[in-house]
């Protein structure tokens, strides 16, 4: 049993950095090769972790050659525009200028019902509105309405808004993160005075951010301070 | 170019391994192979003192590496030649001759199994 709880712990572990180092699209959306990929991985780490009669090495070369692989695929994919279409595909239209491209429907397999079932979940529940429907590689539906029928902007009712801001986590979880305090010009110094005027120390804070313009959020673990 | 490298650098190492893997398993695999194969011959010649010495060096040889063996090989398959070797000791020390053939053969057929197992072959790999 202790053999299979320290297997269980080196392999998660090595699945957690192989699924690192295949990068941030591997956790979001996903193309089908690395959907496959994926699965393959998840299911060779779990045959040597549930019988102690298989080495490691077992599932953990398969492992590793099956990231080796995956990024010289990416790599390769990311360069060249033909293998990029073999693999990935590539976007298909489904509705244009408010119509259903039968014909493109039928080739991806997308009744109708599905699709308008993604149009109403994106809050379209009148074709005609729709100026494109594209199928995405990755197997989401974008939608493109047309302008007069898409949420208005600032910009369309003439409203003069203040750019917005990227707030800067300065602090977390009670610790001071000093790359992005350098980054925003400030020192300890300058936090500890702020947080004086509060009533609080670096530990005792859950949340720390600031912007440009200078306005602060802070949360403090044992209370929310807006 | 980063992902490319790691990528080749991971195939090497992977690669590299694996041969050696199957290149110590060939070789040191070889080692209690002719030993057992001299002790059936003793046998076969009816001198089961000199067979049972072989057969306690073949076990000395494979236990000698057989927790590198465990890592680089299924345990069924390596604790099935320890439990074979510990039989056949048996056998040789009480003279079972025919026995003594028997598992010496399986025995051997085992381990030839073993070291073939690491050759990339068209049956191995389909």
């Amino acid at each position: 049993m202790l053999i299979s709880f320290l297997r269980a712990v080196i392999l998660y572990l090595a699945l957690i950095l192989v699924i690192r180092m295949m990068g941030k699209r591997q956790i979001g959306q996903m193309e089908p090769a690395e959907f496959v990929v994926t699965m393959l991985i998840a299911d060779l780490a779990s045959v040597p972790m549930q019988d102690p009669a298989i080495p490691l090495l077992s599932g953990l070369i398969p492992i590793l050659v099956v990231l080796a692989i995956e990024l010289l695929l990416s790599v390769w994919v990311y360069g060249s525009i033909p293998v990029r279409r073999f693999f990935c595909g590539k976007p298909v239209i489904l509705v244009q200028d408010g119509k259903l491209v039968a014909r493109n429907m039928q080739k991806t397999r997308v009744n109708a019902d599905e699709l308008t079932e993604h149009l109403r979940l994106q809050g379209y529940v009148d074709i005609t509105q729709v100026h494109y429907a594209i199928l995405e590689t990755n197997g989401n539906i974008s939608i493109l309405p047309y302008a007069r029928y898409a949420p208005a902007s600032a910009k369309d009712a003439c409203i003069q808004v203040d750019e917005t801001q990227l707030p800067i986590t300065l602090i977390s979880h009670g610790a001071l993160i000093r790359e992005n305090l350098a980054a925003f010009g400030r020192t300890r110094a300058w936090i500890e005075q702020t947080l004086q005027n509060y009533n609080c120390r670096v530990r005792d804070v859950l949340l720390l951010t600031a912007d440009r313009t200078g306005k602060l959020y802070l949360a403090i673990r044992k209370e929310e301070t807006p | 170019m980063k992902h490319l490298f790691l990528a080749l650098l991971i195939l090497a190492l992977c690669l590299s391994f694996c041969l050696w893997s199957g290149s110590y398993i060939r070789r040191t695999v070889a080692e209690p192979l002719s030993t057992l194969r001299l002790a059936r011959t003793h046998a076969d010649g009816g001198d089961f003192d000199r067979a049972y010495d072989a057969v306690e060096k073949a076990s000395q040889q494979w236990q000698r590496r057989e927790a590198v063996y465990c890592v680089l090989m299924h345990h069924d398959e390596t604790d099935g030649v320890t439990r074979d070797l510990a039989v056949l000791r048996e056998q040789a020390r009480r003279g079972e001759a025919d026995d003594f053939a028997d598992t010496c053969a399986q025995l051997i057929t085992q381990l030839q199994h073993l070291r073939a197992l690491q050759l990339p072959s068209a049956g191995n790999i389909f």
